[in-house]
């Protein structure tokens, strides 16, 4: 009996070991999808011969106040978000929100963003984007999809007291911005209803995502509560998609994301699969054809 | 950016099949207890996972061996996750030097536990250890670690399987009051791992290949 007492010592103290590791960390898998990093914002203009030139007066930076939602724990947040364009024009433009996808902040989308800008002429949409909690200079954290969803409803409640209609609402999604953006496209349940989306390479649910990195049939709830549902929220958007995605994605697997394409059953759809593409679309198909596939949603579905 | 997205390929690693190293190898001596931890995991990038896992094992007869773990990593992502099984010789060894090995089956399965929801799984598992013995208490060994996945019907879009085999060999110390060793493991050769924004080594083509270390205390 005394021989036991070393092994049973042994596992009382594993045990509160593990006790005390249930309840002092909360890690989560959405730590590595929900946060940026801090950093001075860079916005350069260009040279006016550039085809994605943007007058200096056209980068509009302005704070976002991100609402609380007590019933799912999310406190106030201040974003930092950019428009690219003269709000002035609000009330009468067609606005590209743009959703970004995992980086440190929204310096990275800079050139896509100038881009869209420019498509079909200079300066002739307005372009908005704004860091989630937690990314650049925006106070955080992020913790799913409630916080997600305040960060968007305080994009979508900006352009609105600025005279945007749903009808000139375009929103784009991003890698990890296709997240929030088709979760809203599929409640529609902010200050603004959408009814023209673009997923750019989209991931499809966190199950999914989760048991490719597994290999078992785990729920994503063992590591994360960030239970996103991409192809879900298709199933119920009514409006226009363009889904563009790299069939040589490894980051979001083209086979899953394909689903959410079938799943959505609203009044117009088109995709762009693209051979020998990876995770970056604009970089991999050509920034032409990118600009040109957005150009011809928007029109098409004007 | 890098380490903050090797989070999702530690808490991923934790709950890959047969990510762990062979709690015994061989049955322990009957009434022998035995409490040690593992330390290692897949390769994801350049990095080798830290996954830590503390285990007991307790010799029942003279070949039969039971043993419990515990993965501390996934204890940290709110889920519990157990390893249960029983080790038993199926034949006898040449002896210390002889080709001859001895022959260990075990079975056993995992248990996960999701603290956030309560979901949970159970993957059985089956395997054997063909064991060697040599001088000073060596015993290098080499054994195949089989995965069921009862549940592979829920995987999301039908990309479940039912079995997950894992290949693994290493090398164990056993002294007088210690135990220690080395594993390599080859995990799901049957498929390919895609951790977003990461890359997942392979072994021939396909897989992940895992290293670990593990080191016991031995309570006769």
């Amino acid at each position: 009996m005394t021989r036991l007492f070393p092994s049973l010592r042994t596992a009382a103290a594993v045990a509160a070991a593990t006790a005390l590791l249930f309840t002092s960390t909360g890690c989560d898998v959405d730590l590595a999808l929900l946060s940026g990093s801090p950093e001075p914002y860079n916005f350069p203009a260009g040279d006016p011969s550039d085809p994605y030139y943007v007058e200096p007066a056209n980068i509009y930076q302005m704070d976002l106040q991100s609402l609380a939602d007590a019933a799912n724990n999310v406190p106030a947040a201040t974003l930092k978000g950019l428009y690219v364009g003269n709000p002035a024009d609000i009330a009468t433009d067609t606005v590209i929100l743009y959703l970004h996808g995992n980086a440190n902040s929204m310096n990275a989308f800079w050139n896509a963003l100038r881009h869209m800008a420019n498509l079909g002429g200079r300066h002739r949409y307005g372009v908005m984007c704004y860091d989630y909690r937690g990314f650049g200079n925006s106070e955080g954290p992020s913790t799913g999809t409630a916080s997600m969803r305040q960060d968007l409803y305080a994009a979508l409640q900006w352009l609105k007291d600025r005279g945007l209609t749903s009808d000139r609402l375009v929103v784009f999604g991003n890698s990890l911005g296709t997240l929030p953006g088709a979760q809203e496209a599929g409640e529609q349940g902010g200050p603004l209803k959408i009814d023209k989306l673009v997923l750019e390479c989209p991931q499809s649910n966190a199950d999914a995502f989760f048991q490719d990195a597994v290999g078992l049939s785990v729920p994503s709830s063992l590591a994360t509560d960030y239970a996103f549902d991409v192809d879900g929220n298709m199933a119920r958007y009514p409006g226009a998609l363009l889904w563009m995605h790299g069939m040589d994605d490894d980051v979001a697997p083209i086979d899953n994301a394909k689903n959410l394409y079938a799943a959505h059953q609203g009044r117009f759809k088109r995709a762009h699969l693209l051979a020998g593409v990876g995770h970056n679309i604009r970089g991999g198909w050509g920034a032409q054809n990118w600009g040109d596939a957005i150009l011809d949603f928007v029109a098409r579905v004007d | 950016m890098k380490h903050k997205n090797l989070l999702l390929g530690l808490a991923a690693a934790a709950l890959l099949t047969g990510c762990n190293a062979a709690r015994v190898v061989a049955p322990l001596d009957a009434g022998e207890w035995r409490v040690g931890g593992a330390l290692g995991g897949p390769q994801i990038n350049t990095d080798r996972l830290p996954l830590i896992s503390v285990y007991t094992a307790h010799g029942a007869t003279e070949k039969r061996t039971d043993y419990v773990g515990l993965q501390v990593v996934s204890a940290a992502f709110q889920t519990l996750h157990l390893d249960a099984g029983s080790l038993r010789r199926v034949s006898a060894g040449g002896g210390v030097g002889s080709w001859k090995p001895e022959v260990n089956a075990f079975g056993g399965g995992t248990l996960l536990v999701g603290l956030r929801d309560g979901a949970t799984r159970i993957y059985p598992n089956a395997g054997l250890h063909t064991v060697w013995s040599l001088p000073l208490g060596f015993k290098p060994y080499a054994g195949t670690d089989l995965w069921v996945d009862p549940t592979y019907r829920l995987a999301e879009f039908s990309q479940g399987t039912l079995l997950h085999p894992n290949l693994h060999g290493g090398l164990r110390w056993i002294g007088k009051h210690l135990e220690a060793g080395v594993e390599a493991k080859w995990l799901n050769p049957t498929r390919t791992f895609m951790v977003p924004q990461q890359t997942v080594p392979t072994f021939m083509d396909t897989g992940a290949r895992g290293l670990y270390f593990t080191l016991a205390y031995r309570i006769p």
